[in-house]
């Protein structure tokens, strides 16, 4: 493990970049992320670390981001972790019991580490997801903020 | 893809390919390894291991540790690629100090001073004692050690190479604990055999 920290992951740089891929594929759909598969078809092999599996994790909140920590409630999680032949690992947790997803989120990791992959996969695949993603959260919000109702009352007892 | 391109690093090492199914196995072969103590029991190849392991000391860990557990490996076991191999499939904890844990992983050639050291348990709580498991090269049902006890109708004879007649002697010194004790399961690489704590092992003094 102490080899692949020292050369790929050793710089706070490509920590933050892994972070931001791996957060976007555990957003993505299967189907999308099956469709760049079929499109790129990476003719590397990999060995599963750990099968695809699915458990529960407790989700919890606080209210409007602050204040006591509460339970929100379980969701069901598949995790993958895969080991490329060429060397790199890749992990992945994905909401849902999808294990395709998982394995196909892990191998992504494992090639967006890769010198020659990396690049392309990043500039091809993960920009459009990102950008998709954020259209559709911009689309969420807007409908939402146009249904928000502000009340109004005398006393709200609260000082502020 | 080869074992030897894997062993690059511990992490790198693929746990069990069916985690449940090959974890019900290696614990049913434990549960019948203990229950008729010296009996071989034959064990698969099931996953990968880190060199300083065992192919079954490590299938015995995988099934048996969780984040729960606390495990102990020798200096004779102990590597890096052992500990992320262990880290990353069970979540267990390997600890330093061979006084907490609950399973000690050792070979024929760790001095057996620290035998010592390993807790027993209590009067109320027997079960809180450490599980020896020693890797050994080889296990016979040949005339070795002569074993006795709850589990074996008559007698059951037991060769393990490379285990001293000290060891014998210190497990005869656990068996007097009794109900408290240390069990032990002898790891080869395609065979498990248990000795656990209720068992009279006889020994001739020229082993």
């Amino acid at each position: 493990m102490s080899d692949i920290q020292n050369t790929s992951l050793g710089q706070d740089e490509n920590i933050k970049a892994r972070q931001r891929w791996i957060s976007i594929l555990a957003r993505s759909s299967s189907d999308e992320l099956q469709a760049y598969w079929d499109e790129f078809s990476p003719s590397q092999n990999f060995t599963h670390l750990r099968q695809p599996e699915t458990g529960l994790v407790m989700v919890r909140g606080r209210t409007g981001g602050n204040g006591q920590r509460f339970n929100l409630g379980e969701a069901s999680v598949t995790r993958c972790s895969i080991h490329l032949d060429s060397g790199e690992i890749g992990h992945s947790y994905v909401k849902g019991r999808n294990k395709r997803h998982a394995e196909l989120a892990a191998v992504f990791d494992a090639l967006l580490q890769n010198q020659e992959w990396g690049p392309r996969l990043d500039e091809a695949m993960i920009k459009s997801i990102e950008a998709r993603l954020n259209k559709s959260k911009k689309e969420r919000e807007t409908k939402v903020a146009s249904t928000k109702v502000d009340f109004f009352t005398m006393v709200r007892g609260e000082d502020e | 893809m080869s074992l030897d391109h894997q062993n690059a690093a511990g992490i790198s090492l693929p746990g069990f390919t069916n985690p449940i199914f090959d974890a019900t196995e290696v614990f049913r072969k434990v549960l019948a390894a203990m229950s008729r103590p010296g009996e071989m029991q034959s064990i698969k190849k099931l996953c990968a291991f880190p060199d300083s392991l065992n192919s079954s000391s490590a299938a015995i860990l995988l099934a048996l540790a969780d984040m729960e557990t606390e495990v102990w490996l020798a200096p004779e076991m102990d590597s890096p690629q052992a500990r992320d191999f262990l880290k990353f499939h069970t979540g267990c904890r390997v600890i330093e100090t061979p006084e907490d844990c609950m399973f000690a992983i050792v070979n024929t050639q760790t001095d057996l001073a620290i035998f010592n050291k390993l807790p027993i348990g209590t009067s109320e709580y027997p079960d809180r004692s450490a599980t020896l498991v020693m890797a050994v090269e080889n296990i016979e049902s040949e005339p070795g050690v002569t074993l006795k006890g709850p589990g074996i109708k008559v007698s059951h004879d037991l060769r393990i190479a490379d285990v001293t007649t000290d060891f014998w002697r210190w497990f005869e010194q656990n068996t007097q604990l009794f109900p408290c004790g240390i069990d032990v399961i002898f790891a080869s690489e395609d065979h498990i055999a248990a000795v656990p704590r209720s068992i009279k092992a006889e020994f001739s003094l020229c082993m």
